[in-house]
């Protein structure tokens, strides 16, 4: 079975995150950046379905070379080889566009994608994809099932749980839940260096989202300690205006 | 000298591998690690589990040849791990620096072909671990004066004697044992053997309560007439006490990157309690008295960080390290205790409970100044090695 993995290399949840002098971008000054944690659960999965199917695990990513250090963590979990898409964008339908055509050419059974990006948090990418590719997908997924043919995927939905089937090829994308994603064992560290990485030049699209500008959300408010059950329900009646 | 050495290495850039096993150590110990390290400090219970998984991805033998089943890394691989697993548990960090620095190092090197094939893998990939005995009742800094005897007889040696203070002294299997095979030549008498458990004669003693680092187990060894095989003997007869000297200069920098790593997980814990701590209606991290301390924390733990990496890179350059590894150990085991009074002192009355880690961190730091040579036999030896450079 041939698949493929989307990832993406997101700045750190844990990185305080400060706005660049344009006012449209972060300032990357001190930011880490990491797998985005999402993709974990895809990798993982794309992992673990090659070690029950067989075949070969092809890890997909846009950006530059600075991303590198991030793919060689998928090589290192176990991904055989990676393709980096040379270029950077904000608007997921021209990275859904650049993925897919580089998706195409390798023709894999399955694509694995993270719930979403920490980073932009579109959550749009798996029907994008799918979309674009002419293939099923299912989304936040967080139990699946395949027998070659299909796949049986399990989704949370409000107040339940949504069982489906798709036929593949088919794009996933995973949820927490899903797995537990594996740490990179050490002598796979040094493997992964000798992993391929090709680097492709993406078609130019004309991206139709642009960024204005970025605002922090604004501080939290204290917390404030009340004395009675009556101060606190007049508190939330006249002041908050909830009840 | 030593000034060519440093301008060699000034780019103090680690490399994406070194990065990522740094970071998968770092993830493994918060993941992993850090959710028991309270109870298994409190009911001293050794971390099976935790060192099943930490030897599935690589780390007990971590620089051990690939051609026996280890993941070939340098030393300074070893060290960066060595942090960030003794960052978050210092006992579960002990017994892998045993495996690594005092049980696979010196089967690798003094070992024969057949030593090594018949237990460097099973060491590497931690299906078992090992214990490096030298230390007697009275035989600790004074590490000469062995008293456990080997006594040729034919195709084996007949051991006697007792060993103290002996990292997975209950857990391990394999036993690197250090004995008298002739008194009259002194500390040039000493020989090394491996040990298995269970052979016949072989007991082991009492588990010791330990102010620190007690979810690891240290025992006594009893040996009463075991019959060790010749090939059991380490290097050549009357080598046992150089196999033990070298070993401990490279076990000093596991030391070192332990001892580094309490210092960094209680300089870490104490820098997020003074942000959030309030007093005088502001944080205690705005308080200058407070921020003298985190400044003298974190520049000490720096210092201590690039002693400790340099004598893993003098290592990894295959020059000698025993200045190195010494001063490493000396400086970094007292920055940690230090750091972690500080930490105690910055969180008041909850750095003084258990469950803020840092009371932990003080107690398992303590150690650190005392085996694998106390600070007193790393001022020795520092002190031997200027005089020898000089000609001394």
């Amino acid at each position: 079975m041939k698949i493929a993995v989307c990832i993406a290399h997101v700045p750190d949840t844990a990185t305080r995150v400060r706005i660049g002098s344009d006012g449209r971008s972060i300032d990357p000054t001190g930011v880490t950046y990491v797998l985005n944690p999402y993709d974990e659960f895809a990798v993982e999965e794309a992992i673990a379905t090659r070690e029950k199917w067989g075949g070969e695990v092809v890890a997909f990513c846009i950006g530059g070379p600075d991303t590198e250090p991030t793919i060689r963590k998928v090589l290192a979990m176990g991904a055989d080889r990676a393709v980096r898409i040379e270029g950077d964008t904000e608007d997921t339908l021209v990275a859904a566009r650049w993925l897919a055509e580089a998706i195409r050419e390798e023709a894999p059974d399955i694509v694995f994608v993270g719930k979403e990006t920490v980073s932009f948090n579109g959550a749009a990418m798996a029907a994008a994809l799918g979309e674009l590719l002419g293939w099923p997908n299912a989304s936040i997924v967080v139990r699946l099932e395949l027998d070659g043919q299909k796949a049986i995927y399990e989704r949370e939905v409000e107040g339940g749980k949504e069982v489906g089937q798709i036929m593949l090829p088919c794009v996933i994308s995973c949820q927490r839940g899903l797995n537990n994603p594996r740490l990179p064992k050490l002598p796979d560290i040094m493997k992964a260096k000798q992993k391929p990485i090709a680097v492709r030049r993406p078609a130019a699209v004309e991206a139709g989202v642009e960024t204005v500008r970025l605002e922090l959300p604004p501080p939290k408010k204290g917390c404030r300690f009340v004395n009675s059950a009556e101060e606190l329900v007049r508190l939330l009646h006249e002041e908050a205006g909830v009840i | 000298m030593p000034s060519e050495v440093v301008y060699q290495m000034m780019h103090f850039e680690l490399s994406e591998e070194h990065k990522l096993i740094r970071q998968t150590a770092r993830e493994f110990a918060d993941q992993v690690l850090l959710p028991g390290v309270i109870e298994r400090d409190e009911e001293a219970r050794f971390p099976f589990e935790e060192v099943r998984q930490l030897a599935e991805l690589g780390f007990m033998g971590m620089m051990v040849s690939p051609e026996y089943g280890g993941a070939g890394l340098d030393t300074l691989s070893y060290v960066l791990a060595m942090e960030e697993i003794a960052r978050v548990d210092a006992a579960t960090s002990v017994v892998m620096s045993v495996n690594n620095s005092l049980v696979c190092w010196p089967i690798e090197t003094y070992g024969t072909e057949e030593q090594k094939r018949r237990y460097l893998p099973r060491l590497a990939s931690g299906e078992i671990w090992g214990a490096f005995c030298l230390s007697e009742p009275e035989a600790g800094s004074d590490a000469s004066n062995q008293h456990t005897t080997a006594v040729r007889e034919g195709d084996y040696y007949i051991l006697n004697g007792t060993k103290n203070w002996i990292t997975n002294g209950e857990t391990a299997s394999v036993y690197i044992v250090f004995a008298q095979t002739n008194r009259e030549l002194g500390h040039r008498g000493i020989s090394a053997f491996i040990v298995e458990k269970g052979w016949p004669g072989f007991t082991i003693g009492k588990k010791e309560k330990k102010l620190g680092i007690r979810a690891s187990d240290t025992t006594s060894l009893h040996f009463e007439d075991v019959r060790v095989p010749v090939e059991n003997r380490l290097g050549a007869e009357g080598m046992g006490f150089k196999i033990a000297m070298s070993t401990l200069d490279g076990g000093r920098i596991g030391i070192a990157a332990q001892a580094l790593g309490i210092a960094q997980g209680a300089f870490e814990r104490a820098l997020a309690y003074a942000r959030e701590r309030k007093a005088f209606g502001q944080p205690i991290a705005n308080l200058q008295a407070i921020q003298f301390k985190l400044a003298d924390m974190a520049t000490e733990i720096e210092a201590a960080r690039l002693l400790t990496y340099k004598a893993a890179w003098v290592k990894d350059q295959g020059r000698p390290y025993t200045k190195e590894a010494a001063m490493a150990k000396l400086y970094a085991s007292r920055v940690a205790v230090k750091t972690a009074l500080e930490a105690i002192q910055i969180h008041g009355g909850y750095g003084y409970v258990q469950e803020y880690h840092v009371e932990r961190m003080l107690r398992d730091a303590k150690i650190t100044e005392i085996y694998e040579g106390t600070s007193e036999i790393q001022r020795l030896v520092i002190a031997r090695q200027l005089l020898r450079e000089l000609g001394g």
